[in-house]
């Protein structure tokens, strides 16, 4: 027994002197439970999304349409856009990404002789949970204002009022509908950039390895750069990431039914900017941390963080509005919108090229500073 | 070969080379002597190219050394310290790459990758994992690894750090036959039996300065004295360590006094001494005094602490 507790002690007090341990074991877990309290909205007392645009088609003269613009405009969940002007308009906004969500409010809201409200839901559902949680807080709303509305309503004397025919809401999904499998499709590149977040993090901490070895010094003294080591780590890093995105969504494709075919060459190019992202994230926790070991435990600090912030597990839409803020800052935000753009909404590549853009954008940053670090950083000496 | 002037490397409020200068001719065997932390991994890093000095110049065959000048890099090769291989990968797969590294390609480098397992008997291992070898195999492996592209100068970083007696043997006999093709070699360790055995010249390094430099007998000379006396400790041998203070050096460890004469001092006088104090020749014994003498007179301090 004096054994087993001598071994215990040999590993609390190894733990002890492991600053990274302490950090990983306390101050990560703790940090975490902040943060995502923030981006979750924990102890908001108001909890739900908030500010999802929503565009409003008030194609009525009737005054009660007026007064349910009014009750969405108060909706703390809804930023109500009222410069579209007909369906088609919204139509083609939702295409083009401008906004997910359109209520168009016909001019037959309410006609003598019929009971009831007549409205159409316009929506890209690209995220299941947010379509749901938008299109019961617009019930919500409609249902609460519906009884002041009808009170206007002309008399329709013999139609028996039931509560089917109080409000009669037409959805129309105008994006993914011929997406064979939406739900596959939807989170596939949620999971595909944890996983490479997490595969290509590793490979760039590997760097510490090879420094341990010695490995750098038998290079730096044959006729190999700093930068051609750097370099190569990044070409390695996104040839890596781009197999692995691939060999993921083949596996959707055949598992799960996720068109991969037809849209594989803006795929290869969001894979490819993906991969870029990663790779130069990895690389610059490894040029700012002092070892592998300080390396694992930032980088998995900020791949949760990442994932949570940019929209992998919980739509971006649902977080309070700083945290919105920052989300577009991650690689992991426009890497997800860029898998959704091929994948479910199916754009073009004028389309797509923002989205390109700002991803080639952050992957050129990342690697600017990584590259800078590590030149100057003890990693090569 | 190689020409160092004032070298100069600060790590914050420690000098680890100071004002090193040095001269390397073609075809020596030049060894840098000095204990652990004494600056000497520091110095092979600068030269290597893999640190930047704060001050001074390294030139290899009148070319600076720098990031830019591939050339110079190309005439030397480094067997650094650690194992700087991987391990994951099979000895031809290492040697492969490093050659591929300095641009060799196809049937060159395949001829050389042979001809260098075979120099260091590994060609049975040739496919087989680096990490399933002894340290001793990994070790020649390592070695040979820096001259695939057959480099006019080699730096060997304590190569034979953990080597069991066979393979140490193996590494000499290695780098005296190249020694002996012409290869310029730069070898440091703190073990002064390699430095004997092996170099031509030999530069000792303490705190960063090369503090004494020349052959082994230049060095030797620099000695005040020709011979040690070592003889038993304990009885009468203590009574004669006494009377020997004025005479020399006399040191006392594990056991046994070493007596070191001053210039001048003659061995008749010894054995006169202890002849009247009735102690038998059989107890002393003289040796050529060693490297270990000479540092421990340069700077007060075992060679190995």
């Amino acid at each position: 027994m004096s054994a087993v507790l001598t071994l215990v002690k040999k590993d609390f007090l190894r733990v002890r002197v492991n600053r990274v341990a302490l950090l990983l074991l306390f101050v990560v877990p703790l940090a975490l439970t902040v943060l995502f309290g923030q981006v979750y909205g924990v102890n908001r007392r108001d909890a739900g999304p908030v500010g999802v645009p929503l565009a409003v088609i008030n194609l009525s003269s009737d005054p009660g349409a007026a007064r349910l613009v009014s009750a969405l405009q108060a909706e703390r969940a809804f930023r109500v856009i009222e410069s579209v002007a007909t369906a088609e308009q919204a139509r083609s906004a939702i295409r083009n990404n401008d906004f997910r969500f359109a209520l168009v409010i016909p001019s037959d809201l309410l006609q003598p002789g019929r009971i009831g409200l007549h409205l159409i839901f316009l929506s890209n559902p690209r995220n299941t949970i947010e379509t749901s949680t938008v299109y019961g807080i617009l019930q919500k709303v409609i249902y609460t204002t519906a009884p002041q509305l009808l009170l206007h309503a002309p008399a329709a004397p013999d139609a028996a009022p039931g509560l089917s025919q109080l409000v009669k809401i037409d959805a129309e999904q105008v994006i993914g509908r011929e997406v064979k499998s939406p739900m596959a499709t939807l989170v596939i590149g949620g999971w595909a950039m944890q996983f490479l977040l997490f595969g290509l993090s590793a490979s760039a901490a590997a760097i510490y390895t090879e420094r341990d070895l010695g490995l750098y010094q038998r290079l730096l003294s044959a006729p190999v750069t700093r930068a051609q080591i750097v370099w190569g780590k990044f070409f390695y890093g996104l040839i890596l990431g781009i197999v692995q995105l691939l060999v993921l969504f083949l596996a959707g494709g055949w598992l799960y039914g996720v068109d991969i075919v037809h849209h594989l060459a803006p795929l290869l190019l969001v894979c490819a900017l993906a991969a870029a992202n990663c790779i130069g994230m990895g690389l610059l926790i490894a040029a700012i941390m002092p070892n592998a070991e300080a390396s694992n435990g930032a980088a998995t600090l900020l791949i949760l963080l990442m994932s949570a912030i940019g929209g992998a597990w919980f739509p971006v839409s649902f977080m309070p509005p700083f945290i919105q803020s920052i989300s577009v800052f991650t690689p992991v935000y426009w890497a997800m919108r860029g898998f959704e753009q091929v994948l479910w909404s199916h754009d073009s590549w004028a389309q797509l090229l923002p989205t390109v853009a700002m991803l080639a954008l952050i992957a050129a940053a990342l690697m600017a500073i990584a590259s800078w670090r590590l030149r100057r950083s003890s990693v090569f000496q | 070969m190689l020409q160092i002037q004032g070298l100069r490397k600060q790590y914050g409020p420690i000098t680890a080379v100071d004002d090193i200068s040095l001269r390397v001719d073609d075809g020596e065997f030049f060894g840098l002597l000095g204990p652990n932390g004494a600056g000497k991994s520091t110095l092979m890093s600068l030269v290597a190219n893999v640190l930047k000095p704060d001050e001074g110049e390294i030139r290899i065959d009148d070319a600076a050394i720098s990031d830019r000048n591939s050339r110079a890099r190309q005439s030397l090769g480094l067997a650094p310290q650690g194992i700087a291989l991987y391990k994951e990968l099979t000895a031809f797969q290492n040697l492969c790459l490093f050659g591929e590294i300095y641009g060799l390609r196809g049937t060159t480098l395949r001829s050389r990758v042979d001809e260098m397992l075979h120099a260091v008997q590994l060609t049975d291992r040739a496919h087989q994992a680096v990490r399933t070898f002894s340290g001793g195999m990994q070790r020649r492996l390592n070695l040979v690894a820096a001259l695939l592209h057959r480099p006019k100068l080699l730096l060997c970083d304590e190569p034979t750090v953990g080597v069991d007696p066979h393979s140490r043997n193996a590494i000499f006999e290695f780098l005296q036959a190249r020694a002996r093709e012409g290869l310029t070699v730069i070898y440091s360790t703190h073990y002064m039996e390699e430095a004997e055995r092996l170099c031509s010249r030999i530069g000792i390094i303490d705190h960063g300065k090369i503090i004494a430099i020349g052959t082994l007998d230049e060095l030797l000379r620099r000695l005040p004295f020709e011979d040690e006396i070592r003889f038993p400790a304990g009885g009468a041998c203590d009574a004669l360590a006494t009377r020997l203070q004025g005479e020399g050096e006399i040191l006392r460890a594990d056991e046994i006094y070493r007596f070191r004469p001053r210039a001048g001092y003659r061995l008749s006088s010894f054995f006169l001494l202890t002849e009247s104090m009735g102690l038998p020749p059989a107890l002393f014994s003289s040796q050529r005094p060693t490297l270990e003498a000479l540092f421990l007179h340069l700077t007060g301090q075992q060679l190995r602490e």
